[in-house]
């Protein structure tokens, strides 16, 4: 198989990007503040009428028991939580971004509920740990950012590695590597680092596969895990799931007990369905 | 239990002995071998997937339990 592809090309395409909207941008690292304030997020989300309305429509949906009675962004956030909005504005804004491609062997469904659940799983495991579970979230929510933007922007070789890995029953990484000679992971600290996220999240991004990690941030070490774990939850059912290997250095390094990791199953499992179902996945 | 237990070689780990389980254990313990395959390719069985195991098991027996209650 040839390798056409270079770093610094790779690099190019990623420049061309459209760029996160702004307003989730601000919501994103504001989202990651220790003391992130509802009032900051309603005056921020207010200026994109288009999110605005989303977020509105979600409040009002029968599930909350509400209906018809959120008419502000403040009362939407008392109702869906911080949390739910930043999951929802993301998803909204980066799922806009990248238009959907029929791929063989891309679920982007799928891309979305592992991504959400990645974000749930982190978030949990980061709270455990006493960490910033919104960066932790963040980071679990873009993980495979790069995925994405491979089967959007380069669907004929995409479909080419997720063939390839089907046929030697490989992780896909191996896969973008003989056809893309990067990974996902790559091209997600790429547009990561586009999208001006702080360095941690760019190094846990490039990390998430890595099995020699050392010297690399908690948040890198989660993310891998978190990760695992939502593909070992077996959330997408698909036939050829695979849970991609786990540095033992790394899950050392979290002190995970039996009761720690069941809550972080039990919170991701519980929640990973509602958040899909309000944000229509 | 609802299910008849069967004789089946566990697949929590590749090498251990042959365990009594009921199908239905028994074909999720196989579904999460599988999930494992690539990690269970070069390295001892990841903790992880002890984990998982444990988890899903417990879910099960949970499930059984309420069934037999509800059938009894």
């Amino acid at each position: 198989m040839t390798l056409p592809y270079s770093q610094e090309g790779m690099r190019k395409s990623v420049r061309e990007l459209p760029p996160l909207p702004q307003v989730v941008s601000e919501l994103l690292i504001a989202l990651q503040r220790d003391n992130a304030r509802s009032d900051y997020f309603a005056g921020k989300l207010a200026t994109d009428m288009a999110l605005t309305a989303k977020v509105l429509k979600v409040a009002n949906s029968p599930f909350y028991g509400v209906s018809g009675r959120v008419s502000s962004v403040s009362d939407a956030i008392n109702v869906l939580g911080l949390r739910m909005l930043g999951a929802m504005v993301t998803t909204a804004s980066v799922a806009a971004g990248f238009k959907r491609h029929t791929v063989p062997g891309f679920d982007f469904d799928g891309f979305w509920r592992h991504a959400i659940g990645t974000a749930l799983c982190a978030q949990s495991i980061a709270q455990a740990m006493d960490r910033n579970d919104a960066s932790a979230y963040v980071c679990g929510l873009l993980h495979d950012i790069g995925r994405l933007a491979l089967v959007t922007y380069f669907p004929t070789q995409m479909e080419q590695a997720l063939a390839w890995a089907h046929e030697h029953d490989c992780p896909t990484e191996q896969a973008e590597q003989q056809v893309f000679n990067t990974t996902h992971a790559e091209v997600g600290a790429m547009i990561a680092e586009q999208w001006r996220f702080g360095a941690d999240i760019v190094q846990a991004i490039r990390c998430h596969h890595e099995v020699n990690l050392s010297g690399t941030d908690w948040l890198a070490d989660v993310t891998q895990v978190a990760d695992a774990v939502v593909h070992a939850l077996d959330l997408s059912s698909a036939a050829d799931e695979m849970v991609p290997s786990v540095s033992l250095q790394v899950w050392g390094r979290l002190h995970l007990d039996q009761g720690l990791i069941a809550r972080a199953f039990d919170h991701t499992e519980s929640q990973v369905h509602q958040i899909c179902e309000m944000l229509t996945i | 239990m609802s299910e008849t237990p069967t004789v089946s070689e566990s697949p929590n780990h590749p090498d251990s002995a042959v365990a009594v389980m009921n199908p239905a254990e028994a074909k999720l313990r196989a579904r999460l071998t599988y999930l494992f395959r690539h990690s269970l390719r070069d390295e001892r069985v990841h903790p992880l997937m002890h984990l998982m195991i444990r988890y899903r098991i417990d879910q099960l027996h949970e499930q059984q339990k309420k069934h037999d209650e509800g059938t009894a």
